[in-house]
């Protein structure tokens, strides 16, 4: 165990090294062009691949070769809110997302070099509402720094969570406004007004499924690229406003053929919200209270859902097709065979082939449906 | 050379996490040594769960988690003591319910709280990209209060290392001197869990002052020594992150923890070495 002095000296000569490398780094002008023209063809490789997708939006005659302005960097941090930043900006900007398809947005944690991406953009594009829980400190900080962070959601007149879930709903929503005002009144919400799901009594951030909220969605985007720079940005938006009609039309035609008694749901956790407000759907309950993934169920909602099931002869339960099914496995278990669990998509853009918000919906719209159409209700 | 010193150039994100790494590190190092000559890791552990349900009140109601981190900080220290003082279960139990009883009721106020405001990965995990200016000014306040306390009990926190009884003897009064050492781990817990994230704080509370540990046998050697550690495990998990783009704080961790079992076999390499020395000697 014994050292020889030579030995302890290392140390020391790492730190001095260290604080000097820290040193050299403050006093240096920043020279991110490196890095900036890496990620640059990261994006650009991304947008190539996503061009089939989407034809519509980059066929303008307006190419950005004689402008020069640089081209702006815009960073989403979900995919569908990649998506749609792409339509929007077409062939005009950078387009770099943040979370794989897959990831949870909610327990993400970032690389430094995704970090990097963030300090380098020119606009972030969020959800917003909580949605990208695991690396809000960074988003605030980003935006503490200079970047603009735009929380999409915040502007498609976002629900209350749990709003269309309860039989007394109106009761519900008559109280949680009141605590709402008493919330508003203490003055310390004023800062964080629109971002902050918890001080408002939590809202729901799965606003893109519901393609009408989403189709204003083109235009709030456009409206803040203006700031920062010119560009087709409005016909873009209208690309995406035609796009989400036009899934509007699809999803109310596949839903069709569900006859209104059979529109009743059970889901995982309030996921499912919008979608249900929008297209008649009546949520009668949740196995996870809550919009959170990172919640857990608890004894009590699990029996009382089971009372429910019972009661309103619905047969059918959606889980999120990434989350775990067994709470939901459990509760079908108990009736033999007459419930059924149904994974579908809910926030997998760029996974399974659903390559955009549209192909999604129109795939959630079908897994729906499916098991519906012929309740017994 | 780009590869090292590149992504501290270029960002000043990275920079202002290098300075809030090493200030924590400084603190980890100080208090961390401590933890780990006493045999008190599984409560840096304990303490860095126990913290949960304080944040997750503070977040749910809008008050600030550091301070929530702090009340359940100090419940955990009192909860500690008054098992050890009031039943002849040994350390470790009462260590342990706090541990699983606070874990426990932080996950069920997350849950119950239905929001996404409150998240268990990043008080988890941490935010170690989001590193703010006030984080910076909390990360020095308690790296001088660890500094001050260790220069000033230093000598009451050595004995009590070696032996709870000289230290009496001597007129340390250990209860209080545990006392005070846990509540150092638990200042090192809160101070930090915003910048690192609770877990990561564990990491650096015990993988630097174990490493420096192995290379010294002078208690200041050793803090010094963790510094070092601390410091280049905060550097290349940042690099590593940077470069193979994964996720920062576990990086870290990473590192911190790969280091020591390095140093490990370093140490058990010397060591032989010497062995074969001597014994050949021996024989000459």
């Amino acid at each position: 165990m014994s050292v020889s002095p030579r030995l302890r000296v290392v140390p020391a000569v790492v730190v001095v090294g260290a604080l000097l490398l820290a040193g050299c780094g403050s006093q240096s002008a920043t020279d991110s062009s490196t890095a900036g023209s890496d990620a640059g063809a990261t994006a650009a490789d991304a947008s190539a691949g996503d061009a089939t997708g989407d034809g519509t939006s980059a066929g303008d005659g307006t190419s950005g070769d004689g402008e020069p302005e640089h081209e702006l960097t815009v960073v989403a941090t979900t995919t569908v809110m990649g998506d749609l930043v792409r339509t929007v900006v077409g062939a005009h900007a950078t387009v770099e997302v943040l979370m794989e398809g897959s990831a949870d947005p909610h327990v993400f944690a970032m690389s430094a070099r995704q970090r990097g991406q963030l300090a380098a953009a020119d606009l972030v594009v969020a959800n917003g509402l909580g949605l990208e829980a695991g690396i809000e400190g960074v988003l605030d900080q980003v935006e503490q720094e200079g970047v603009p962070v735009l929380d999409v959601a915040t502007f498609l007149d976002p629900l209350e969570a749990g709003e269309a879930v309860h039989e007394a709903a109106a009761e519900d929503d008559h109280a949680s406004e009141e605590a709402d005002h008493a919330h508003d009144d203490d003055g310390t919400d004023e800062v964080h007004h629109a971002d902050d799901g918890h001080d408002h009594g939590p809202l729901d951030p799965h606003v893109w499924l519901d393609p009408v909220r989403m189709a204003d969605a083109g235009e709030v985007v456009a409206d803040r690229l203006d700031d920062l720079a010119t560009g087709p940005w409005g016909d873009g938006a209208t690309t995406w406003r035609d796009e989400m009609l036009a899934t509007h039309a699809s999803v109310t035609a596949i839903l069709d053929p569900v006859p209104d008694a059979c529109r009743r749901i059970v889901t995982d956790h309030d996921s499912l919200t919008y979608f249900a407000q929008r297209y008649d759907f009546e949520v009668i309950g949740t196995i996870i209270p809550g919009v959170s993934t990172d919640a857990e169920p608890s004894a009590g909602n699990l029996a009382e859902l089971a009372d429910t099931l019972a009661a309103t002869g619905v047969t059918a339960i959606f889980v999120e097709s990434t989350a775990s099914t067994r709470a939901a496995d459990a509760l079908a278990a108990e009736f033999d065979g007459t419930v059924t669990v149904h994974p579908v998509p809910v926030a997998s853009v760029g996974v399974d082939g659903l390559e955009t918000v549209s192909a999604l919906l129109v795939e959630l719209a079908t897994r729906v449906a499916e098991p519906l159409v012929d309740c017994d209700a | 050379m780009d590869i090292v010193v590149g992504p501290f150039l270029d960002h000043d994100f990275m920079r202002q996490i290098l300075l809030a790494g090493a200030l924590t590190v400084v603190t980890t190092s100080l208090v961390g040594t401590w933890v780990v000559l006493r045999g008190l890791t599984f409560m840096g552990d304990a303490m860095a769960h126990g913290v949960l349900p304080g944040i997750a009140v503070a977040t749910v109601t809008g008050s600030d988690p550091t301070l929530g981190a702090a009340i359940s900080g100090l419940a955990m220290v009192g909860g500690i003591g008054w098992v050890n003082r009031r039943t002849r279960l040994g350390a470790d139990v009462g260590i342990g319910l706090l541990f699983v009883g606070m874990l426990a009721l932080g996950v069920a106020i997350v849950s119950a709280s239905g929001s996404y405001a409150t998240d268990l990965s990043t008080i988890l995990f941490g935010d170690v990209l989001g590193v703010s200016s006030g984080d910076i000014v909390v990360a020095t306040v308690a790296a001088v209060v660890a500094l001050a306390a260790t220069v000033v009990g230093y000598r009451a926190l050595l004995t009590l290392t070696f032996s709870e009884d000289k230290a009496a003897v001597l007129g340390f009064r250990p209860g209080l001197v545990h006392i005070l050492m846990l509540v150092l781990t638990a200042m090192a817990v809160v101070s930090s869990f915003r910048t690192v994230g609770t877990l990561l704080v564990f990491a650096l509370l015990v993988a630097p002052p174990a490493a420096g540990a192995l290379v010294s046998r002078r208690v200041p050697w050793m803090m010094v020594a963790s510094m070092a550690y601390g410091l280049v495990a905060v550097v290349v998990g940042l690099l590593v992150s940077y470069h193979a783009d994964i996720a920062a704080g576990p990086a870290i961790a990473v590192v911190a923890v790969v280091g020591f079992f390095l140093t490990l076999v370093v140490s058990d390499l010397r060591e032989g070495a010497r062995a074969r020395a001597a014994s050949g000697q021996g024989f000459g």
